[in-house]
């Protein structure tokens, strides 16, 4: 699954029990933003190079 | 000990065979007539990529041709088990319903796109120049104009594309979701062709092959329009 689109579904869609989920990824806060923008930044860092980069900065910041 | 919730099936729900978050084991947590797939956890995860790959891969991993569970958003983390078991029974008729109507069913997401002409920004001074009007602020706010007319446009045939595609495989379709152009990501606009609309349908699993059959043919049909189809996914768009 493009992370993009991956992205969209596990981040903004699906069942909700809690008021209290998630709002920010890769340091970035959805709050503020808006889940569009993190999915442009997102999509220009689907080349494979661009990936293993993404997920190593991610693993830190969590 | 707390625990983070991944999906929701009925009592049947098998225990996926794959790790849950940070390769925590799997648990099944049964409420009244329905079951959670959750990991012990100390803490709220912070999201990284990898978490939200693996979050959605258990939920990959726990759909079965007899059960499909209701995919839950990233992130929902309770501190008490009676916590989740209350809220799951409180939803308990909610959550059967959504459980019925997903049943046997997967997601696809098709994006239509038409070829980008002009410019997407207003252009004052280029037109100004050409026009003598420069610096009035006209010639901004007629371009500014034309291109909301455009974007009005634009949002009209996607809805259109949208009604068409929904035609064509109608009998394929339990269910649909449609974003219009407007709100589809913003990095698509650097992109040579334009975002038309966005369309997610609910599709029985066995009839996959013939849905992804009926839009690819849709999309020979119609040259101007690129048709990208996604999935097919546990179905996270119709169980919000």
């Amino acid at each position: 699954m493009p992370l993009a689109i991956l992205l969209s579904r596990v981040l903004d869609r699906g069942v909700v029990l809690t008021g209290d989920v998630v709002i920010g990824v890769a340091g970035i806060d959805l709050l503020y933003l808006g889940l569009d923008l993190v999915l442009a930044s997102v999509e220009s860092l689907e080349r494979p190079s661009d990936m293993a980069r993404l997920d190593g900065a991610v693993e830190a910041d969590g | 000990m707390g625990w983070y919730l991944y999906c929701i099936g009925p009592r049947g729900l098998r225990l996926p065979g794959t790790p849950g978050l940070d390769d925590a084991p799997l648990r099944l947590l049964p409420a009244g007539s329905v079951a959670a797939c959750v990991s012990a956890r100390q803490e709220r995860p912070a999201p990284t990529v990898a978490r939200v790959r693996r979050h959605h891969e258990v939920i990959r991993v726990a759909t079965t041709a007899e059960i499909t569970p209701l995919p839950v958003r990233f992130g929902q983390w309770f501190r008490f088990a009676t916590t989740l078991r209350e809220m799951l029974r409180e939803g308990q008729d909610a959550l059967e319903r959504s459980l019925s109507e997903v049943r046997n069913a997967v997601e696809f997401t098709v994006r239509a796109w038409e070829a980008a002409t002009g410019s997407a920004q207003p252009v004052a001074v280029a037109e100004g120049a050409a026009t003598g009007e420069r610096g009035t602020g006209t010639a901004f706010m007629r371009s500014l104009a034309r291109l909301y007319g455009d974007e009005r446009a634009t949002r009209e045939r996607g809805l259109q594309t949208a009604h068409e595609l929904r035609q064509a495989l109608l009998p394929l379709i339990r269910a649909e979701r449609v974003e219009e152009s407007e709100r589809l990501p913003s990095a698509s606009l650097a992109r040579a062709d334009r975002p038309l609309v966005c369309v997610t349908h609910l599709v029985a699993a066995e009839h996959a092959r013939r849905y992804l059959d009926g839009v690819r043919r849709h999309g020979v049909a119609r040259p101007a329009l690129r048709l990208d189809v996604h999935g097919p996914y546990p179905p996270y768009s119709f169980v919000g």
